[in-house]
């Protein structure tokens, strides 16, 4: 391989790890989703046939949920997570209501007409979502002062073991490997250029 | 009253006098306000001395600063005591009034009367020869008897180095010899023909035949009444001697005395075998009449060789020239001109032979120049019972010592000294001597001992270390301590306290002299630290090695305290402080070393500096402390992305926060409506 060829692999390097980064990441969504539906076929299924209005009130009260889960491209699924729990209390009233009627999809059909069972059932669903968008930047800006502060306290002992060791302690010790994680993608890239 | 006053002023003068007195020894008192001329040498000029403890007349010569006084022999000579011998009472170094660098002096019993003959030639009395006998050579024998029995040389017989005894001049003493070398004053006159070929300073310790030799000539100046050959070139008189015999050259026209013929001859025998010994005298002074000897017949040439216009008529007199006509000689060398010459003029193949494996084996040699080889090693082949001739050097292997240090002390040129030994000339001209000779054995051991220091040119080694070795008793001639005349290792570190309080900034306690000298004169000392002093100059390892040192020879040979030296070496040691890595420890050590400078004893600046199981966990530490601060810098690192990207956190711990929020609140309002759902029915 010639300089040159080196030198351009070794400049597009960053940018195709960043591709297969994603590749990888949709590849876990595909998988995710197959996930979701092979669940909801095995829970559902089984379900209706024992539990049909509760089959029906869920089919149909999850759906922010589902939706959450599949436009969701975190691995983690954080949104779904976010999103369900006051998903489902928004359905807990619903769901004690046909705890009290008839025990056939009527029941649930019948809850399901009423428009205002829907606009509890999606505020619960939008103030999951209020709660996804709106917590994680306060909990950044938190983290961030703390790491600020900890940034300066981290100073401090630098300059302290300076101060006691002298310039020389800024050396790599012996034995001591990267810790640097851009250091360890770029140590892996290298490799794939070459 | 009156006589108080007196005694008192009488006490006071004294006092006046005494505080201007020298200090000689325990019980001798220099005055040198009391020069004694008649009793110079030319080593130095003699003082009057007070004898404290048994009041004899006594006298010192203070050496010149660049004399080289037989020091060695010194103190086995204070135990000879014999009326035809100058007795020795005491030496050290002096301080002279209005000089810092002392000098080296010797303390003499003082003849009772003056010398036999002076400088200029003057004072001899004219004797019959019974008288000679009687006065002059009785106890001139009985001298060399009590020196012979002792295994000591004089190298100093002659006329102007004889005293008479007492002023009615009953009987003569031999002056003192052991302000210079052996022979390094004679007058060639007075040396064999061999030796008178040496320099002076390279004669070194001849053989009981030597001094005899100059007894000889000695007498025959007696009974001469002076020295014929006063004001004569030396190149002369020993060109003179080599062709017609050192007796006949100084009996001259002269009939031969009847009575003393006989010893003259025997003693003036320029054939070292033929030559009387001295039961031989002892036997004709008994009474015992020898047949006289003629001297043998020097091996001589029938044809002159011209060697750049000097007539060369033997072989030991072409030896001689060979140096001084270098040019000519190779010249004479390469065209075989000399091999012809030794074959069919001097007629000796044997000779040429000797001479041919000579140049054979300086042409295959690789030191020094093949000029200087080839002359040195032709020189000897030619002459063997003479001395090795090296560029300007002439001298004998047991005069090799004397000559370095005359060279040292004197600031002379050393290289063609070192040459010598490195080349093995000694040796060489030890293999080419007739007979076994037990002395070589003892001087080539010697010489063979320090010709590898020639070769190290380290700080402990080198031709210093040859000089120091060679003369023990001769002072270190460091500029640190030269002042001091330190002769021993108590003596250098004593003194270079003293220098430590003017010493310059850059100076150091340990130079190339003052290492040679511990070396040589404290020998215990650990000799690897010497290999470590040869390192950069702020290297912590040579200046810890420079300290230990000092501290070992300290703890063998004192003294006790050295506090200014300490100083001096806790000014110095600031490299070996700072590697300790740890700031707090250096301070510790600093503390720890300040202290131990105060105390003077130099092994407790080298355990505050050099302790191997604090400086093993100081490195330890620090390379902790290395890992610390890597890690502290990638923390840092990760904590400043994190203030940079915010959104990452938001995308990670945030949804996560965001979904536990979500689940405590979903859990609370499913309770909620739970409770209430309850409580409405």
């Amino acid at each position: 391989m010639s300089k040159a060829q080196t030198a351009a692999a070794q400049a597009t390097a960053p940018a195709a790890a960043e591709r297969s980064r994603a590749s990888g990441r949709d590849a876990q969504h595909s998988r995710a989703v197959r996930k979701l539906v092979l669940l909801a076929v095995l829970v559902l299924v089984p379900l209706s046939v024992f539990m049909l209005p509760v089959t029906i009130l869920l089919a149909a009260g999850l759906l922010p949920t589902a939706v959450a889960f599949i436009t969701d491209r975190d691995p983690d699924k954080l949104a779904a997570l976010t999103v369900g729990p006051l998903n489902i209390a928004g359905m807990t009233p619903l769901a004690l209501s046909l705890s009290g009627m008839t025990a056939d999809y009527r029941g649930s059909m019948e809850l399901l007409a009423h428009p205002i069972n829907w606009m509890v059932i999606y505020l619960a669903a939008g103030m999951g979502w209020a709660v996804y968008f709106a917590v994680p930047p306060v909990v950044a800006r938190l983290l961030s002062l703390q790491s600020e502060a900890r940034i300066v306290l981290l100073k401090r002992r630098l300059t302290g073991l300076v101060a006691e060791w002298g310039p020389a302690v800024t050396r790599q010790p012996h034995g001591l490997s990267a810790v640097n994680e851009d250091d360890a993608e770029a140590a892996e890239a290298k490799p794939a250029a070459a | 009253m009156a006589e108080a006053k007196e005694a008192r002023k009488e006490a006071e003068a004294k006092r006046g006098e005494d505080s201007s007195l020298v200090v000689v020894g325990r019980n001798f008192k220099l005055n040198p306000a009391a020069p004694l001329p008649d009793f110079d040498s030319p080593s130095g000029p003699a003082f009057q001395v007070r004898d404290l403890q048994e009041g004899r007349s006594c006298y010192a010569i203070v050496c010149h600063p660049t004399a080289v006084p037989r020091l060695a022999e010194a103190p086995a000579l204070r135990r000879v005591e014999d009326p035809g011998l100058t007795k020795l009472l005491d030496f050290g170094p002096v301080a002279m009034p209005g000089e810092r660098r002392r000098r080296m002096a010797m303390i003499f019993e003082q003849p009772g009367g003056p010398r036999l003959m002076r400088e200029d030639g003057s004072g001899l009395p004219k004797l019959s020869e019974e008288n000679i006998v009687r006065l002059f050579l009785l106890p001139m024998v009985a001298a060399l008897r009590e020196l012979t029995n002792r295994g000591l040389y004089s190298g100093a017989i002659r006329p102007t180095n004889i005293f008479w005894r007492d002023l009615s001049q009953s009987a003569v003493k031999l002056g003192e010899f052991l302000t210079a070398p052996p022979g390094a004053q004679q007058p060639l006159l007075f040396e064999t023909l061999d030796r008178a070929m040496a320099s002076p300073e390279g004669r070194g310790p001849g053989q009981p035949g030597c001094d005899l030799f100059a007894l000889g000539t000695s007498l025959m100046v007696f009974w001469l009444g002076g020295n014929p050959l006063k004001g004569a070139a030396d190149s002369q008189v020993l060109r003179a001697r080599m062709e017609r015999g050192s007796f006949n050259t100084l009996l001259g026209r002269n009939r031969p005395p009847a009575l003393l013929v006989e010893p003259l001859r025997g003693l003036m025998n320029d054939d070292d075998g033929e030559r009387w010994r001295l039961d031989d005298l002892e036997a004709w002074l008994e009474g015992r009449r020898q047949s006289p000897r003629q001297p043998k017949a020097v091996l001589r040439a029938n044809r002159v060789l011209d060697l750049g216009g000097v007539q060369v008529t033997s072989p030991a007199m072409l030896s001689m020239h060979l140096q001084r006509q270098r040019g000519v000689a190779l010249q004479l060398i390469d065209k075989m001109e000399i091999d012809r010459w030794l074959r069919r003029s001097v007629g000796s193949d044997e000779l040429a032979d000797r001479v041919d494996d000579a140049i054979r084996s300086a042409r295959s040699g690789r030191l020094g120049s093949v000029e200087d080889r080839l002359l040195a090693r032709a020189a000897i082949a030619l002459n063997p019972s003479g001395p090795i001739s090296y560029q300007d050097c002439a001298l004998f292997p047991a005069g090799y010592g004397y000559a370095l240090a005359t060279r040292m002390m004197g600031g002379g040129e050393l290289a063609p000294l070192a040459a010598i030994l490195q080349l093995q000339l000694a040796n060489y001209w030890t293999s080419i001597q007739s007979g076994p000779r037990a002395e070589f054995g003892a001087v080539l051991r010697g010489l063979d001992s320090v010709r590898g220091y020639v070769e190290r040119k380290g700080l402990g080694h080198g031709i210093e270390r040859v000089f120091y070795e060679l003369n023990p008793g001769l002072p270190c001639l460091s500029p640190l301590v030269i002042d001091a005349y330190a002769g021993d290792a108590t003596a250098l570190l004593a003194a270079l306290d003293v220098a430590a309080e003017t010493a310059d900034r850059a100076a150091e306690p340990i130079d190339r002299h003052i290492a040679a000298f511990l070396a040589a004169r404290a020998p215990r000392v650990n000799d690897r630290l010497y290999a470590v002093l040869d390192g950069a100059p702020r290297d912590p390892k040579r200046l810890v090695a420079m300290a230990t040192l000092l501290a070992e020879a300290q703890d063998l040979h004192g003294p006790r305290e050295l506090p200014a030296l300490g100083a001096w070496l806790g000014r110095k040691l600031e490299p070996a402080v700072e590697r300790f890595r740890s700031r707090s420890l250096q301070d510790s050590v600093r503390k720890a070393l300040a202290k131990a400078c105060e105390s003077g004893q130099l092994n407790q600046i080298v355990a505050a500096i050099d302790n191997p199981a604090v400086l093993a966990r100081d490195e330890a530490a620090f390379e902790d402390a290395c890992r610390q601060y890597a890690l502290t810098e990638a923390e840092i690192a990760e904590q400043e992305d994190r203030v940079r990207k915010p959104e990452r956190i938001a995308a990670g711990a945030g949804r996560q926060v965001a979904a536990a929020v979500s689940a405590i609140l979903g859990t609370l309002l499913v309770a909620a409506v739970v409770v209430l759902g309850a409580g409405a029915l």
